[in-house]
């Protein structure tokens, strides 16, 4: 029975039309496979416990559970588990899969055009975040360090924007750490002489305006100072400072004086280095001169013994009346 | 009794500039001691009494224009008093040390160490309050300049070389560490702290020592205005 012969039939057939129908509100309320179906077959192993595999080559167990709940609740709740890890969807999977990268397309559909992480991903990846000061390290993040999870499958949504604190603690979290900074030959001190700067006490004190970390630095795009792509390269600092609204009308020489990172410039200028060291010596030896003094004249005049009698009986002779008091009051209150 | 005789030490317009000057002090003490220590847990409550970071940076701004012009009112001062004693220095400014006041530090100190049995006699101001008085003399400029310097940092920073910001910063920080402690410590000890003084000395308020105090603190100068009274 041909396919042409068969829509005759059901043309001429007024019955066949209300079943037809039938079956197409059938279909509609209930698809024979739903989104849901795609993902059931691999939770049927994957929601396991401790469902691990043994990778004899890195001699390493590697978890491979991954919670429904978790991916339900993330903002990845509507893509299906093979939209991102493809090749999977015969059993065994197939092997020398494609990896599954932020830079995928997300089969859904934002504004018209598919939604994708390319652009974030394609900047990242020529950061020096990525690339490495001299060469990819073990310690180069990846988009899952900066964006806050302990597992891509629960990224969650993100309801408001973040905080600057927030902002600062994304990258606090490495470069505080001066045994990871050192071993990867970057500056240790970028965060404590930050922690000097007005930029960040303003924010400490609630100010919004104030610039954090990313605002000089960049986002994904953050590269080494020597490289012209770099927001802070010696061309374009002074655009970095001026432009971005903070400080309208400033000059390269005022974007060079460096007093957001203080203690940089301090080690690397000895006019300074003299500066802060002369006050040093200068706070230190005066009011060392002047407790010498006091010490000194209280000794002379007093004794500094009969003096902390006469204190310790001066305050004494203060518990004693406060206990009063406070006796008395507590009597009052009784009697009423 | 015999009412006793009272010496004016301040007259009014010289009390009236250290009012102004306690106040701005005071002000800009409070408003910018958490500026330097921003992770202590009291720094913010400070700050929030003052309506946020905002509002102390007006209450700091206005304290040091009060205090900036001060300082040029005290320049107009003084140089009014040269002028009135007919360019005669060291009648007019009786605060210019001298090399009696370095004798008074040597022998102030052999009597501490008990080499001598007696204070030396002091004049109208000692080393000491020469000492407070230069110590604020050399204070008001540094942070008056750095604290301009970081007041408009793009002027400064566009015109100057780069170098007078990260200085201004470390200069306005580290002085006012040293003026307040100074203050705190040294100040507080000589007119507050000192069991003479306890709970404080009144001569800022009326500018007026008994006959008692003059004659303990200042007896050089007590003897110079009996003398000129017997004169008379």
């Amino acid at each position: 029975m041909s396919l042409r012969y068969s829509l005759r039939i059901i043309q001429k057939s007024k019955v066949s039309i209300f079943i037809i129908n039938i079956l197409i509100l059938i279909l509609s309320i209930e698809p024979l496979f739903t989104e849901e179906d795609l993902d059931k077959n691999c939770y049927k192993c994957h929601d396991l416990n401790n469902l691990s595999y043994f990778n004899p080559d890195l001699n390493s167990i590697k978890n491979l559970t991954v919670k429904k709940e978790d991916h339900k609740n993330s903002v990845h709740a509507n893509l299906n588990c093979i939209s991102c890890h493809k090749e999977t969807s015969s059993f065994p999977h197939a092997e020398n899969r494609q990896k599954v990268g932020c830079n995928q397309d997300c089969h859904t559909v934002k504004e018209g055009e598919i939604y994708t992480h390319e652009k974030s991903y394609s900047e990242f990846s020529d950061s020096i975040h990525s690339k490495g000061k001299d060469g990819k390290s073990v310690d180069s993040p990846t988009c899952v360090n900066c964006h806050g999870v302990t597992s891509v499958h629960k990224i969650t949504k993100v309801t408001k924007k973040i905080s600057d604190s927030e902002k600062i603690s994304q990258c606090i979290t490495c470069h505080d750490n001066k045994e990871m900074m050192a071993r990867n030959k970057v500056e240790e001190s970028a965060v404590e002489s930050y922690k000097k700067s007005f930029h960040y006490k303003a924010i400490k004190f609630g100010t919004i305006s104030s610039a954090v970390c990313q605002d000089c630095h960049g986002v994904h795009d953050i590269y080494s100072k020597q490289h012209p792509k770099s927001r802070i390269s010696d061309e374009k600092v002074e655009d970095t400072c001026s432009k971005s609204g903070c400080h309208e009308g400033a000059n390269i020489n005022f974007a060079m004086s460096g007093a957001n990172h203080l203690n940089f410039k301090v080690d690397k200028e000895p006019i300074l280095w003299w500066e802060e060291k002369m006050f040093q010596i200068l706070t230190g030896g005066t009011m060392g001169m002047l407790v010498i003094g006091i010490a000194l004249d209280v000794q002379k005049k007093y004794g500094w013994l009969s003096l902390l009698v006469k204190i310790g009986k001066f305050l004494w002779f203060g518990v004693i009346l406060i206990a009063n008091i406070l006796f008395f009051l507590i009597s009052l209150l009784k009697k009423l | 009794v015999e009412k006793e005789k009272s010496f004016v030490r301040f007259d009014l317009k010289q009390r009236a500039q250290h009012w102004f000057m306690i106040l701005s002090f005071t002000l800009l003490t409070i408003t910018g001691i958490p500026m330097r220590f921003p992770d202590q847990i009291w720094s913010k409550y400070v700050y929030f009494l003052f309506g946020g970071l905002y509002g102390a940076r007006i209450v700091h701004r206005t304290s040091a224009l009060i205090m900036i012009l001060l300082g040029l009112y005290h320049l107009y001062y003084i140089f009014s008093l040269l002028i009135k004693h007919k360019f005669n220095i060291s009648e007019a400014w009786p605060m210019i040390p001298n090399k009696k006041d370095a004798r008074d530090w040597y022998y102030t100190s052999l009597y501490y160490f008990g080499f001598k049995k007696k204070l030396p006699l002091y004049d109208r101001f000692n080393f000491r309050e020469k000492f407070d008085y230069f110590a604020v003399f050399w204070g008001v400029p540094v942070m008056m300049f750095s604290g301009l310097i970081l007041w408009f940092p793009i002027f400064f920073g566009n015109n100057f070389p780069s170098l007078i910001i990260p200085m201004a910063y470390i200069a306005h920080s580290d002085e006012a560490i040293l003026a307040i402690s100074a203050i705190v410590v040294w100040h507080f000890y000589n007119v507050h702290y000192n069991p003479d003084k306890f709970p404080g000395s009144t001569v800022w308020i009326d500018g007026i020592l008994t006959e008692k105090q003059i004659k303990e603190e200042h007896p050089l100068e007590y003897e110079r205005i009996t003398r000129k009274k017997i004169k008379e």
